[in-house]
């Protein structure tokens, strides 16, 4: 009975060690996180660029937002911010400029970890500078963003990939195809990417779920009904009331789906070709469209590599979805 | 969800080193570990499995969340269709004795279209509106926004009036069509002022018995007691309830008391214009 025992813990201990290093650590190639990195770092840009007519008026020595003010707001927490720290007009400029470098720099990979970091530090200084200002579009950039610097997400679809390519074809880097198998640093990233974004669409459903318009099934009007808020004008749908509850009550069940049964292999494929229009509706009819983009596309991290084309060079490579 | 790679790995040679391995294996799971505690303290208490217990593991790994921006629940309501959702806005004239000195300023600015600014603003104008009910903190964004903008203008006094305008109320749309006249409250309407003598601009709300609220110097930082996040424990702070640390968590307001949707449309339509006072 022991001995059964004792062979039993073995063998679960192993198999759980075999599993968890199979979902971690089975080297993938960077294609998937190479898509990603590219709209992440896009939607950077747009969201960077965003602070651009405000920057002074907000941050500047007569700025809206004091750090002393911010602090006292933050009330004590630990954070980080570069732009605490610029406290002349020049700095000031001069810190957000660098930002922007540093944020195409990671969108094209150009030296793609060290730019990643740098990126995601400013973005988040940005975001400490102000925290009052911040919305849930912040808390994605900032996810995509942390995760990013941590697989190989220049390793594909990049100014690096360009540039060891061509390093490789003059045959001044000839053993540089050994690295083409694939990287586990890119598993890593694109697995908390969807761990992550599973836990985000559960949570935000169930939040839904408190709110007795989501059983009702009219709690989209509360979007629709600001038509000076939305990128498309939907309050024809009131004509339309059952259109109303579909789409309401049909927009919690895909988040719920999504989350549940994107970890199956045949129900992956048409949750991400539905995630499509139901991030992009959403993201018209309620004005938040960046924040919609980028939960499209932390789901994108579910997408088979196989669905993108391969750069040159491409090797087979193992993927993760 | 490992695809094709199963027989590949039988001898790992294709993995990192074991030692690597385990290290990583420690990091992601000190991540998640810091990640399932954000999920399961949410300040909306969407996920129901907050305790004392977690609320404090959570302040342990506060630290590591807010340096990268992790430290927010992710339960993204969008929208119950009630006040706190609704669009906020800023309107602040400065004042000149005691009559208005020129335009009002509106934020977000008129000409601002949609996008991150605009959100900006609302965003503002929405984190002023959730302190207006908490006496400790109503004052801080007021006087922040509102002082500085006095030392832009050279003014001594302005008056601070945060507007939530309510979206078409579906329930009238049969009776009064798609035009119907929006209605907006005053959620907050205050005076930001120097007084002779006092260094930092006052906070007064309007229609208070108290009209100044006398703020010497600010509040000193309480030195990290927020990074337990008193407003992330469902069962310390119900829904709604407004303290602190739940400002910064949560995602996209919290639930209010009035309903968007009434269950039978009220005796007399809120026909109010923006112009309408309602304190």
């Amino acid at each position: 009975m022991s001995n059964a025992c004792i062979s039993y813990s073995q063998t679960l201990v192993q198999e759980f060690g075999r599993g968890w290093n199979r979902f971690w650590f089975t080297p993938s190639d960077g294609r998937v996180l190479g898509m990603i990195r590219i709209l992440t770092g896009l939607s950077a840009i747009w969201w960077y660029l965003s602070y651009y007519p405000d920057l002074e008026g907000w941050f500047g020595p007569d700025g809206l937002f004091s750090v002393a003010a911010t602090e006292q707001f933050v009330g004590g927490r630990t954070y980080f911010s570069i732009f605490d720290h610029a406290n002349t007009l020049g700095n000031l400029w001069a810190t957000y400029w660098i930002g922007l470098v540093f944020i195409v720099l990671a969108t094209v990979g150009f030296y793609t970890r060290i730019f990643s970091v740098l990126a995601f530090v400013w973005v988040v200084s940005l975001l400490w500078r102000a925290p009052m200002l911040s919305r849930p579009v912040d808390d994605i950039l900032t996810m995509l963003m942390f995760y990013l610097c941590i697989g190989s997400a220049g390793a594909q679809f990049s100014l690096d990939r360009l540039l060891r390519d061509r390093k490789t074809a003059a045959g001044t880097s000839p053993q540089i195809q050994v690295r083409e198998g694939g990287s586990s640093w890119s598993t890593v990233a694109l697995r908390l990417i969807q761990v992550h974004t599973t836990l985000i669409l559960v949570a935000s459903a169930i939040a839904q779920l408190r709110g007795d318009t989501w059983w009702t099934g009219v709690a989209l009007w509360g979007f629709i009904g600001k038509p000076e808020s939305a990128y498309v004008d939907f309050t024809w749908i009131h004509q339309y009331p059952y259109l109303l509850n579909f789409l309401t009550l049909g927009f919690v069940i895909f988040e719920l789906a999504f989350a549940i049964l994107i970890w199956n292999r045949l129900a992956r494929p048409l949750l991400l070709v539905l995630s499509l229009p139901v991030w992009v509706g959403i993201g018209l009819m309620s004005g938040m469209l960046s924040f919609t983009l980028l939960i499209f596309t932390a789901g994108l991290a579910f997408m088979p590599p196989e669905w993108l084309l391969p750069s040159r060079s491409q090797s087979v490579a193992p993927t993760v979805g | 969800m490992i695809d094709n790679d199963r027989s590949a790995l039988s001898s790992d040679a294709r993995l990192p080193s074991e030692l690597v391995r385990t290290f990583a294996s420690l990091l992601i799971f000190i991540h998640l570990f810091a990640l399932s505690l954000v999920f399961l303290t949410s300040s909306s208490g969407a996920t129901p499995f907050g305790s004392e217990l977690v609320a404090r593991l959570r302040s342990v790994m506060a630290p590591y969340l807010n340096l990268i921006w992790f430290n927010h629940p992710y339960d993204y309501h969008l929208t119950y269709g009630v006040p706190s959702d609704y669009d906020h806005s800023l309107a602040i004239q400065v004042m000149e004795n005691g009559q208005p000195r020129g335009e009002a300023i509106l934020l977000p600015p008129q000409e601002v279209g949609l996008g991150h600014r605009r959100e900006r603003y609302q965003r503002l104008a929405w984190q002023i509106a959730q302190m207006v009910e908490n006496p400790a903190q109503e004052a801080l964004l007021p006087t922040m926004v509102g002082g500085q903008l006095l030392k832009q203008h050279s003014a001594k006094q302005l008056e601070f009036i945060v507007n939530r305008t309510y979206p078409i109320r579906l329930d009238l749309v049969g009776l009064q069509g798609l035009n119907q006249k929006r209605q907006v409250d005053k959620v907050l309407d205050a005076t930001i002022q120097y007084l002779p003598g006092i260094e930092l601009p006052q906070y007064s709300k309007k229609g208070e018995a108290r009209d100044v609220v006398p703020i010497v110097k600010p509040p000193a930082a309480t030195g990290g007691a927020n990074d337990r996040l008193p407003g992330t424990n469902p069962r310390i702070n119900p829904p709604g309830a407004i303290t602190p640390g739940g400002l910064l968590d949560n995602p996209i307001g919290v639930p209010g008391s009035a309903p968007l949707f009434p269950a039978s449309p009220p005796a007399v339509p809120s026909n109010s214009n923006p112009s309408d006072k309602k304190s």
